[in-house]
């Protein structure tokens, strides 16, 4: 199963847009690096994995058809934003 | 807020169907204190069953509410309000409901009452058993097999409200996988062949 990496700091994701394959099910891993934690969060597939300040944690998505899938981060709804693009 | 608010209200309710069907039961039954005082035992037991169960398969919302605490060192603490009103309006809302299975209890005819709860907890047992396949799915313990089967997120998406309250009561999936599909069938065939079972034997 393909891994991608996210790291949280600052209240911004990093990297912001993330190309996944289509229709393969994949990991999301996110290390947190803010003083606070987050919750990262998709709406479509809906999908939510709360990090502490420090912690790294995975979750994993449903196989995604070809398209652009917002992610943002519920604790830093402003600056915490990106996107999966499947391809 | 709603989140908190949802998983509070969710798990209390659950807690409090069960404990008051057994209550309803042994006091139909007519068996005495006995009874009564093993229910409280069990209830004792299962509380801490439910926190070891907590910590271990809902570890989601107990961090939720572990990192309520921490919300409030980095912002201004709204968002830390908002979630614990919503925890607080949770248990309100699970008081009232116990609350209405009590009344409940005592005007409807016992066979509806045990009926209505009986299908609310075998609805949640299928909400569980569809969560609890696609757990071991996500870990590539089943495959899913075809997935998704269809795509109703625009009828009634569970990633909204409604949508939502459907998936933990039920078990909906706006986007399922064969896998989940075929246990949640194959579910309620069990359920349905248990049921004729006992009406035969009860006939």
């Amino acid at each position: 199963m393909p891994t991608f990496e996210v790291v949280a700091e600052n209240g911004r994701f990093a990297p912001e847009t993330i190309e996944v394959p289509a229709d393969t099910r994949f990991r999301l891993r996110l290390s947190n690096r803010n003083a606070g934690p987050e919750e990262f969060e998709t709406t479509r597939p809906f999908k939510e994995l709360v990090v502490g300040p420090g912690v790294t944690r995975t979750t994993i998505y449903p196989p995604l058809k070809a398209g652009t899938y917002p992610f943002f981060g519920e604790f830093h709804p402003d600056t915490a934003k990106g996107r999966f693009i499947a391809r | 807020m709603g989140n908190a608010l949802f998983i509070v209200w969710r798990e209390s309710v659950d807690a409090i169907l069960v404990i008051s069907i057994l209550y309803a039961w042994i006091g139909a039954r007519g068996d005495g204190r006995i009874g009564v005082r093993h229910l409280w035992v069990g209830v004792g037991g299962g509380l801490v069953l439910a926190a070891v169960l907590a910590l271990a398969v809902g570890r989601e919302g107990a961090e939720t509410v572990l990192f309520l605490y921490g919300v409030g060192l980095e912002q201004s603490g709204a968002a830390l309000n908002g979630m614990l009103a919503g925890a607080a309006t949770g248990f309100v809302l699970a008081l009232l409901t116990a609350w209405l299975i009590q009344r409940g209890a005592h005007w409807l005819p016992q066979r509806v009452f045990f009926r209505a709860s009986e299908l609310v907890l075998l609805l949640l047992a299928a909400g569980l058993l569809v969560a609890g396949v696609e757990r071991l799915i996500n870990l590539e313990w089943l495959p899913p097999l075809l997935e998704p089967v269809w795509d109703s997120s625009a009828l009634l998406d569970d990633g909204g409200t409604l949508g939502g309250i459907a998936s933990a009561f039920a078990g909906y999936r706006s986007q399922p996988s064969l896998m989940a599909l075929c246990a949640w069938g194959g579910y309620w065939l069990l359920v349905a062949a248990l049921g004729r079972l006992q009406q035969c034997r009860a006939a």
